[in-house]
């Protein structure tokens, strides 16, 4: 419950960034009175930081991305994830090992050096071509990457699921009853596959808001987006001048992890038929 | 006369026939870059028996003999190695291979499958409703606005009642979840039944209601059913003709009562000695055979059950012993020495002298 409640708590936070945030994300018009690495006030609650950005703003601002890249690249990774483990579980034999051997390679790949270097010469390459037109395209480089590299887990999952469920007495039921494969791959064994996938999906949203941060904290990250790794990036030089302005964003990635992985339980939980009142 | 068992006078109103039915394993073991086959477990060697309509056939013999197997083998859920199936005059294994799905269907229609363990065999994210409609929306041979109607119609036949169609499968007893299984198999109106130990998961106390129950539905809806047990009482309660299986063959074949008071092979007659007898003073005698069931990997030659049987002879070792009609005209033995062709004789208790 926790879990959930805090969730919901960045999502309507996310959604009401507009109507929440005191300032525009780009306002850097508190240089003009307060100056950059302003103390906390009631005017600033989070202060300012280096660059005379309201904190409290950049932090509500930071919300929408954060969620945008942890269920995007989530996303991208589930369908990648479940269609390869699933094929791999339901077919088994010869496509089985080749596909997990291809899984583990995905595994072995150092993958932030991978990002780091795509986003980087991907950045390179936009420049000066219509798909720099494309409102942030850097972040969602970001996001397609996170998902390419972080679906092995999910495949895994879904295979050992899909190997245990084909075996399952409804399952053959199905088939004496003449289900095709479709339906009993659809109806039969992905549902019950769905506990333990919504878990391993729901903490890799946490991960990928992670590693989101943690590209964004290299200087990797979108500059024309907000992000929490980014606050962090331009503000950890200042970290005994003005710690606030690292504290913020630092504990707003704790609070949107965090909360994914307790929901992770929760999730679980909820789809047990038998905990079903 | 070789028929497997199978009586001329009966051919006509056959409705199952099996023939020659095999499912052998490879075992393999792995190499580095190839596997080698090492041997063969043959699970079911050369099963054959038919099954006429209105009856019921017992499937007897002991855990891992293959009759689960052979159920298995005659729905297709695993591929027979070789061997036919014939559920009236069509060949089903061949419209299984083939995979025509109209064809397959109807097979499927003609031919349903109680499942062993009612906790397994239904899905436990679907109401018992969802798992009811099921066959209906696979077959479709009912418009969707009928299916409701037709569930607690299905419902109210194994004895559970509307309301039940709302719930999950947990939330019911070992009992009444089979009886659920019984009414999906039921939903398409097969005309044979493969019950696979029904029971045998159940509740002493359940047991006799739902062989009533498959009795009672046999007698209404004319289902011919092939019911596979290892428990020699519920076989008996419900089989009009009974077939053992050792090592994955048939041995011997007949009618209930002939089996259970004229076993002829040698086997049958340690399974019958071996029912429990509910004395605690009732003489056991030498019932236990010697030595364990051989592995289906390495059978022994000739006859497979020569090294444990009391009454082998040097033949037995070498030659393969044919199932052949004895003297009943529905009673066939695989047998090179048969027992004599007389009844059993009992003692007080019900155990076997």
């Amino acid at each position: 419950m926790l879990g959930l409640s805090l969730i919901v708590f960045v999502v309507v936070v996310a959604v009401a960034a507009p109507l929440l945030a005191p300032y525009d994300p780009n306002d850097q018009s508190a240089m003009l009175n307060f100056g950059a690495r302003a103390a906390p006030s009631l005017l600033h609650p989070f202060g300012t930081d280096r660059m005379g950005f309201d904190v409290l703003s950049r932090v509500i601002y930071g919300a929408p991305t954060a969620l945008a890249v942890g269920l995007g690249a989530m996303l991208v990774a589930s369908v990648i994830g479940v269609v390869i483990g699933g094929l791999s579980g339901y077919i088994g034999g010869l496509s089985d090992e080749l596909m997990m051997r291809f899984t583990e390679f995905f595994l072995v790949i150092p993958v932030f050096i991978v990002i780091l270097a795509v986003v980087r010469l991907f950045g390179i390459i936009v420049v000066g071509t219509w798909a720099e037109r494309i409102p942030h395209i850097n972040l969602m480089t970001i996001i397609v990457l996170l998902g390419l590299f972080g679906w092995p887990p999910i495949a895994r999952i879904t295979r050992a699921e899909f190997l245990r469920l084909k075996q399952m007495e409804f399952v053959e039921a199905a088939r004496c009853i003449g289900a095709t494969r479709r339906d009993i791959v659809v109806r039969h064994i992905l549902p019950n596959a769905m506990p333990s996938l919504v878990v391993i999906i729901a903490i890799g949203i946490g991960g990928a808001i992670l590693a989101e941060a943690m590209v964004s904290f290299l200087g990797f990250g979108d500059p024309k987006a907000v992000s929490w790794g980014q606050l962090l990036y331009f503000n950890y030089e200042s970290l005994k001048v003005a710690p606030w302005a690292s504290i913020a964003p630092s504990m707003a990635i704790f609070i949107t992890v965090l909360g994914f992985n307790l929901l992770a339980d929760g999730l679980s939980d909820a789809f047990n038929p038998r905990l079903k009142q | 006369m070789t028929l497997h068992g199978r009586d001329t006078a009966g051919a006509a109103d056959e409705i199952l026939r099996v023939d020659n039915l095999c499912k052998l394993y490879p075992v393999l073991r792995r190499g580095v870059f190839r596997s080698r086959q090492t041997g063969t477990i043959r699970a079911v060697d050369g099963v054959s028996f038919s099954v006429r309509r209105g009856e019921t056939l017992g499937l007897v013999g002991e855990s891992g003999c293959g009759k689960t197997t052979t159920a298995r083998a005659i729905l297709h859920l695993i591929e027979p190695t070789s061997g036919s199936v014939h559920l009236g005059s069509t060949d089903i294994s061949e419209v299984f291979r083939e995979g025509d799905r109209p064809r397959v269907l109807a097979a499927r229609r003609q031919l349903q499958y109680i499942f062993q363990d009612p906790y397994l065999s239904l899905n436990p994210r679907w109401t018992i409703a969802q798992t009811l409609t099921e066959p209906l929306r696979v077959h479709g041979q009912l418009p969707p606005d009928q299916w409701n109607k037709r569930v607690v119609e299905l419902l109210e036949l194994v004895g559970l009642e509307a309301y039940h169609a709302w719930r999950y499968p947990h939330e019911f007893s070992g009992g009444q979840r089979q009886r659920v299984g019984i009414a999906r198999a039921l939903a398409v109106e097969p005309d044979v039944v493969i019950c696979d130990e029904p029971v045998s998961s159940l509740d002493v106390s359940v047991r006799a209601q739902i062989l009533n129950l498959l009795a009672d539905l046999q007698a209404s809806l004319g289902l011919t059913y092939l019911y596979i047990s290892h428990d020699l009482s519920s076989v008996r309660f419900i089989s009009t003709r009974v077939a053992v299986m050792y090592l994955g063959q048939i041995v011997e074949i007949a009618d209930v009562d002939t089996l259970f008071e004229r076993p002829r092979h040698h086997y049958t007659y340690a399974l019958l000695k071996a029912i429990p007898v509910p004395d605690p003073d009732a003489d056991i005698g030498d019932t236990v055979l010697k030595g364990e069931v051989p592995s289906a990997m390495n059978v022994p030659s000739g006859c497979r059950f020569h090294p444990r049987c009391p009454a082998a002879l040097p033949i037995c070792a070498k030659v393969v012993p044919e199932l052949k009609q004895s003297s009943g005209a529905n009673h066939a033995v695989a047998c090179h020495n048969p027992r004599s062709d007389t009844a059993i004789v009992r003692n007080s208790t019900g155990a076997i002298a």
